[in-house]
């Protein structure tokens, strides 16, 4: 079936076309060039003055695993709260920041997104996860796995072991958990909180290994390079939400030595101590860091104010912040050798002064990056805001005027000490195409995701333009994914299922035997139980995996 | 992993008959269908591959009928009723989602078989969350264990030699030299012996004032308060006392409790007492908590059901969207109050997981492991004959799935180790769903 998109205003930076008018023909699901002029369209869209986007990709949203069923069972209330009835269509549902699996692929489509990637999978956890993920439609998914505080990756970087035993490790751990990228969350840290120390900053020594955040660091960032794993090493820094954290995140950039590295929900990590409140941004020079070092991406983490909940496998800070949970209570749990996770549901409000300079300072690293190439648009969904907030964060970038008028409306002092009224800088469509979509299909490594030249996927976003970005990007007029029409309206007219993006980089396979007696030694399971394999799900199509092809590496 | 009729040996296989899961049995089939447990089968394991039946016939009304017929009665009874109640809910997760799906679809409620001591847990999580730690954790670095009230091995046989005395743990000290603890009466501390011979300490005191226990060794441990008493809940202070100085010691302690054997109502004030005491340690050292659970796939289920709707189980789709409450949508008193007027029961892991008293007016449709027997005479056999029994195939034995197990962090995946002829739970579900739409 060849489908047409007539007369629309294409934003596709991948090749360059920033607004030119444009046809776009879409065959079995797949972008297609204009086929010869003989052939009619089975179906066409008049587009006229509408812009036309590939799909949205979200490269960090907590949408599924452990922690997050955790944060749902935490909070009835929020369940109560947010409804979602069933229809002919849709399956029902509940909640916002902890939405469920279903409503979660709904509003994601329903907002013209294709695409979200849970970036924390613990391993032991990741079967558990993908049997979720196989109930979030329409969009694709696919997962970062943790690694970094996993006792086996631990014991094998103390005792001095080969690197390259350390990256088969890797590139198998990725392979068996079934997952597109490996995030580290406070190096080390979340093994050290188990030692009971309670911080461990980039060049501290924890107590049980005698290793750094560093060495981490540097152990897995080479492994990913040297196997050409697209993307980057995820790194949830040391220190997360400290005042005068700036100073770690900048040693960690520069830490990286020149070789790429992902720092996520950086806003986070860009606290100074300043002012009489011993609280500021550190914005400016985070900014400038990454305009220097082009081996460097981020992505925000930009906070909304209101109600949320924080999920995170950095139980040694959210231990620490336990006490800041509103309303008060939370979890932490340490998990099986590899990892953990701690919940703590937050509130977080615009009278508040380190409220309010959070959102500002996320807001002044989105302006003062210059390179939409290598900064990404994130709420760390629910940890900073839900995804739901996006269309009103596209319009704060968008439009100073609206940007200055919330900033009056916020806790005055944060307003006074912030340089976001004198930041003149407005996102353009074309830049808020980049960063939602041509730039995560690239550093994720999907080559045929995130734009619209023939052979790409047939995910594609239309929209209506309109001075209130925030109502254009809320409600797209119509979402196809993989060729089909599956929201009209912001609303879904038809429910697919999406694919599980992963790699799957080549290793020794002699890392497994030391794999296989770890296991039963010390796990307390069996390897073979413990890798993922297609086979084990029900063949109905929701757990269908699409493998990304690595680079060459520097190990070839 | 594909059945056929040859003999052969399976290793390395996940057994769902308890919460803990074990991955580690050899099963050999001979012939067909028939199952042994070679290696690492406790008790438990060994009735449930060895004595599960390989098939049996659907019944309506407890005569014969074929599958068809069957579903078709399940989905008459179904579009019949207003407040259809899925019970029992033990199966794998595939069944689990096919349950929901069809539970969400015509409005009925969700519960299982094990919420009674789930929610024992789940309320306190709830209100004030806890702190909590799994398997490879306990096994690798506890220094101190203490069994609140339970022994653990009376449902999960294994639980000394996966996570107590394994030959190896990563971190000091050396498995053997680990110290139990037992709080309770009446418990088997046999196991608690460390394989040098060492043995535990047991704390005599009474199950049913456990809450009460651990809130006196909680001020003993804070000492902000001196404590009065001699005695609480049949418990000597002076133990407890010195219970709390070891706490302080601990470096990795680990409380364990197990939720079904809190006797009596309100057992999420137990549960609660032990979760805020561990809270209080963790702020200078590291203590943990451990709730025993998940056999039957209650976790996978509370899992499934979370994920979909929000909450785990005990939630009704009546209203079009998921509405939970903990005590007006458990199994026990839907059925005792008669709101519930139809009740699927669903237990495909064991013949003996059986509908409750309750149900005796409703019409009742069991999905059930094959072998199941209805009398409805006899004090073992309560249940009266069910209006439709479509035997199920059993996960794990039958046809491969996934099984969340105690810690509910790790599911593990079940594997086909003989045909059947037998439909899923999923596959059966989906059929009663596709009768109802299709009718008139």
């Amino acid at each position: 079936m060849l489908i047409k998109l007539t007369g629309g205003k294409v934003f596709d930076p991948a090749h360059k076309i920033n607004g030119r008018k444009q046809d776009i023909f879409i065959r079995d699901g797949r972008i297609v060039k204009r086929p010869p002029g003989s052939e009619k369209p089975d179906q066409v869209y008049d587009v006229t003055g509408k812009v036309v986007m590939a799909g949205a990709m979200d490269l960090h949203s907590h949408i599924a695993g452990g922690k997050v069923n955790i944060a749902r069972m935490l909070l009835p209330e929020e369940h109560r709260q947010y409804q979602a009835k069933r229809s002919r269509l849709k399956r029902s549902g509940s909640g916002e920041p902890t939405m469920t699996s279903f409503s979660t692929g709904y509003r994601y489509a329903e907002m013209g997104y294709t695409a979200a990637f849970e970036p924390a999978l613990v391993p032991v956890n990741a079967r558990q996860a993908h049997l979720e993920m196989a109930d979030v439609p329409i969009i694709d998914k696919g997962a970062y796995v943790m690694l970094g505080n996993d006792d086996f990756f631990l014991r094998m970087l103390s005792r001095k072991a080969d690197q390259k035993a350390i990256t088969d490790y890797v590139a198998w751990m990725m392979g068996a958990t079934q997952a597109l990228g490996v995030k580290v969350v406070n190096p080390g840290g979340i093994s050290a909180f188990k030692f009971n120390d309670r911080m461990l900053d980039l060049d501290e020594t924890d107590s049980h290994y005698g290793l750094t955040p560093r060495k981490v660091l540097k152990s897995l960032t080479r492994a990913l390079t040297d196997l050409g794993v697209p993307h980057p090493l995820h790194v949830h820094g040391c220190n997360l939400g400290v005042p005068g954290n700036v100073e770690t995140t900048l040693k960690t950039m520069a830490g990286a030595g020149g070789l790429p590295m992902h720092l996520t929900h950086i806003q986070f990590h860009t606290y100074g101590t300043e002012g009489d409140r011993g609280f500021s941004s550190g914005a400016a020079r985070i900014a400038e860091a990454i305009n220097k070092q082009k081996n460097i991406t981020v992505d925000v983490g930009q906070i909304m104010f209101g109600q949320t909940v924080t999920a995170s496998g950095d139980t040694m800070t959210q231990h620490h912040n336990a006490d800041l949970a509103s309303p008060h209570k939370w979890v932490c749990m340490d998990i099986d050798c590899q990892a953990g996770c701690g919940v703590v549901p937050f509130r977080y409000r615009d009278r508040n002064f380190v409220n309010a300079l959070q959102w500002a300072i996320g807001l002044e690293i989105f302006l003062l990056v210059n390179d939409p190439w290598r900064i990404f648009l994130t709420t760390d969904h629910p940890n900073g805001a839900p995804f739901t907030s996006y269309p009103h964060l596209i319009r704060l970038l968008m439009d100073r005027s609206f940007r200055n008028s919330m900033l009056d409306t916020v806790n005055k002092h944060a307003g006074d000490v912030s340089t976001l009224r004198s930041i003149k800088r407005e996102y353009s469509l074309y830049d808020i195409a980049i960063m939602t979509r041509a730039a995560p299909a690239r550093i994720l490594g999907l080559k045929n995701r995130g734009h619209l030249g023939a052979g790409a996927a047939a995910d594609i976003t239309v929209y209506t333009p309109h001075a209130n970005k925030e109502r254009m990007f809320e409600k797209p007029d119509y979402v196809f994914k993989d060729g089909n029409l599956v929201a009209r309206n912001g609303k879904v007219v038809n429910v697919t299922w999406g694919a599980t993006h992963v790699v799957r980089p080549e290793y020794h396979s002699g890392i497994e035997k030391s794999l296989k007696s770890y296991f039963s030694d010390f796990q307390g399971m069996q390897m073979g139980n413990f890798v993922i394999r297609e086979s084990d799900f029900p063949d109905d199509g929701r757990f269908r995996v699409e493998t990304h092809k690595c680079g060459k590496g520097r190990r070839a | 992993m594909t059945a056929s009729t040859h003999s052969r040996i399976f290793k390395d296989v996940a057994c769902p008959f308890c919460g803990l899961c074990c991955d580690d049995l050899t099963v050999e089939r001979s012939g067909a269908r028939r199952l042994k447990v070679k290696a690492n089968g406790c008790a438990l394991a060994c009735k449930g591959f060895e004595k599960t039946p390989a098939t049996a016939t659907p019944l309506i009304g407890g005569k014969p009928a074929t599958f068809e017929e069957a579903v078709a009665c399940a989905g008459d009874i179904l579009k019949n009723s207003s407040q259809p109640l899925f019970g029992g809910m033990a199966t794998d997760i595939s069944g689990a989602k096919a349950v929901l799906q069809l539970a969400d679809g015509i409005g009925g409620v969700v519960d299982h078989a094990a919420s009674r001591a789930m929610f024992n847990n789940l309320l306190v999580l709830q209100d004030g969350g806890w702190m909590t730690t799994t398997m490879a954790e306990i096994r690798n670095r506890a220094d101190l264990i203490i069994f609140a009230g339970t022994d653990a091995v009376g449902g999960y046989p294994r639980f000394f030699e996966r996570c107590v005395w394994p030959k190896k743990a990563m971190f000091a000290p050396r498995p053997k030299n680990r110290e139990v603890v037992y709080l309770g009466k009446g418990l088997d501390t046999k196991p608690g012996r460390s394989p040098s011979g060492r043995r535990p300490t047991v704390i005599d005191a009474d199950i049913r004032r456990m809450a009460d226990v651990v809130g006196v060794l909680r001020a003993l441990y804070n000492g902000e308060r001196p404590v009065q008493a001699k005695e609480v809940g049949g418990a000597a202070v002076s133990k407890l006392a010195k219970l709390a100085e070891r706490i302080k010691q601990a470096r990795y302690g680990v409380i364990v409790w197990s939720a079904a054997e809190i006797p009596g109502p309100h057992g999420e004030l137990t549960v609660q007492a032990i979760c805020e005491f561990i809270k209080d340690i963790n702020k200078t050292s590291r203590f943990s908590g451990f709730p025993l659970g998940g056999s039957d796939n209650a976790h996978g289920a509370a899992q499934v059901c979370t994920w979909q709707s929000g909450f785990p189980l005990r939630t009704s789709f009546a209203t079009g969207h998921p509405v939970h409450d903990s005590y007006v949508y458990s199994s026990d008193r839907l059925l005792e109050s008669g709101e519930a007027d139809a009740l699927v029961w669903i237990s495909a892991f064991g013949r003996t997981l059986k509908p409750p008293k309750g149900c005796c007016d409703l019409p009742t449709i069991v999905l059930g492991a094959p072998g199941m027997t209805f009398s409805g005479k006899s004090a073992k056999t309560p249940a009266k004959i069910p209006d439709v029994y479509i035997p199920v195939a059993v996960p794990g034995i039958d046809h491969g799935g996934h099984f969340v197990r105690a810690d509910s962090v790790t599911a593990l995946p079940l594997r086909s180790l003989r045909e059947t002829d037998l439909a899923s739970t999923a596959d059966a579900v989906t059929a009663i769903e596709s009768h109802i739409k299709a009718g008139p």
